[in-house]
């Protein structure tokens, strides 16, 4: 269902163990999902697998954006399934640069 | 800029004594000398760190050094303050320096929630002093046959793993070849400044894309030739270039050296770190009254580096391989209670 979100709002998939954090997200509602189910808001066993073409995975640590770059989902814990906004598979983020400096 | 207390100095310095070659360095020269490029005391104020990317801000109860280096940092902020439920009213648009905002919010938060708000967004964050009594975490593991020979293989960046590199190599005689992502070069590496020639004039180098399956496999030939490997970063960074620094250490007798803030095997092993807040962990900080103040500049990476190059030339010496784990906080940790810091 399509919902809005703010930043430092948490996600958790429903189809694997991957949970995400909004960094940043649109004012109109999306549809947020991973490995192609609906997320939810708190932690919980799988319902369902991840589905045909949302089941690349996604990595701890990773940025994940969308084409237009609205919204940003920070992945915090690692899984089977791939974010998707409104249907739209989301991209690894380049690496951030180093600093000029430590 | 402050300078490490003359107690400090004097650790700095017995660390640095004793290893062939390293007698013209001094610890005024590796803390306070090589004066790097943008660091103007004048702009900045007596909260931040010299490359005033770090500040120290109070929270309810403890200090607080965090550190917006990259923008991506600065874009976290947002989220930091909704994960601690802390409404700042109408920012809007964010301002693109966050400081201002992430002040206002660490000001209302205790250190701990704060801290551990700005790690889950990857930016690198401590509470002033919470790694003080940590041991030394140069340590020595994985301990394979007799030494390996060839050259000095570095695949990190920035400062301390660069100056670890560049003790072996002074000490040992060992050629010292920089190993860089095409995607992620080392500014240090292409700044003209002192420090940058100092640290990398006389290397080879070898560059790969690391997203590349042909070129990670020239990448670990290339390690698994050397006698030395130094890598800097947490784990997942190794993980992902396919390198398995106990796999190596135990093929070829090869000593490695990996640098990171808080350790590979600590709970805090994925937390960011760099120089200033990983120092401020450690304690490692001057206190006027009841406020801490940085001391020298990212003060933890070049204790750590000469800390990670005294322990793989004792190693060397011994022609032992291992896996040395070298923590910023740890050795910065061990710098502020006045201990030397060796692979024992």
């Amino acid at each position: 269902m399509a919902q809005t979100y703010t930043p430092g709002t948490r996600v958790f998939s429903t189809a694997c163990t991957t949970e995400m954090i909004v960094v940043r997200a649109p004012e109109e509602a999306v549809v947020v999902t991973i490995g192609g189910a609906p997320v939810r808001a708190a932690a919980g066993d799988p319902e369902v697998s991840p589905a045909d073409g949302y089941d690349g995975g996604s990595l701890l640590g990773k940025r994940y954006v969308n084409q237009a770059d609205t919204i940003e989902l920070l992945c915090t814990r690692a899984g089977d399934g791939a974010a998707a906004v409104d249907g739209e598979l989301l991209v690894v983020k380049d690496a951030a640069p180093l600093p000029a400096s430590d | 800029m402050p300078l490490l207390s003359q107690r400090r100095t004097e650790v700095a310095e017995r660390q640095l004594a004793g290893v062939s070659g390293w007698g013209e360095l001094t610890a005024g020269f590796l803390l306070t000398g090589p004066e790097r490029p943008g660091l103007d005391p004048a702009r900045r104020s007596p909260y931040q760190s010299a490359n005033q990317h770090c500040e120290l801000i109070r929270a309810t109860d403890e200090w607080v050094a965090a550190q917006l280096a990259r923008p991506v940092d600065h874009q976290a902020v947002p989220a930091v303050a909704g994960l601690l439920g802390v409404d700042l009213g109408a920012v809007d648009p964010w301002p693109a320096p966050a400081w201002e905002p992430l002040r206002e919010l660490v000001r209302r938060r205790d250190a701990a929630a704060v801290v551990g708000a700005l790690r889950t967004l990857g930016v690198a964050a401590a509470v002033v002093g919470e790694a003080a009594e940590w041991p030394h975490v140069v340590r020595a593991s994985g301990v394979g046959p007799a030494g390996a020979s060839g050259p000095v293989v570095d695949l990190s960046a920035l400062w301390a793993g660069p100056l670890a590199a560049k003790l072996i190599g002074i000490a040992t005689g060992a050629e010292v070849v920089d190993v860089e992502s095409t995607r992620r070069l080392d500014p240090m590496r292409l700044d003209s400044g002192q420090l940058g020639h100092w640290l990398h004039d006389g290397r080879g180098l070898e560059l790969f894309d690391h997203r590349s399956a042909e070129e990670l496999q020239r990448l670990r030939g290339i390690v698994g030739r050397a006698a030395v490997v130094v890598t800097a970063g947490r784990r997942r960074a190794l993980s992902s270039l396919g390198l398995d620094p106990e796999a190596l250490v135990s093929a070829t007798g090869a000593v490695w050296v990996h640098l990171s803030g808080y350790g590979l095997r600590s709970p805090l092993a994925d937390a960011a770190a760099f120089g200033d807040d990983a120092a401020a962990a450690a304690g490692l900080v001057d206190w006027v009254g009841d406020e801490p103040r940085f001391v020298a500049d990212a003060v933890a990476d070049p204790l750590a580096g000469v800390a990670a190059a005294r322990a793989a030339v004792e190693l060397i010496e011994e022609k032992r391989g291992g896996l040395l784990d070298v923590s910023l906080a740890g050795v910065a940790a061990a710098a502020a209670r006045g201990e030397i810091v060796s692979g024992g």
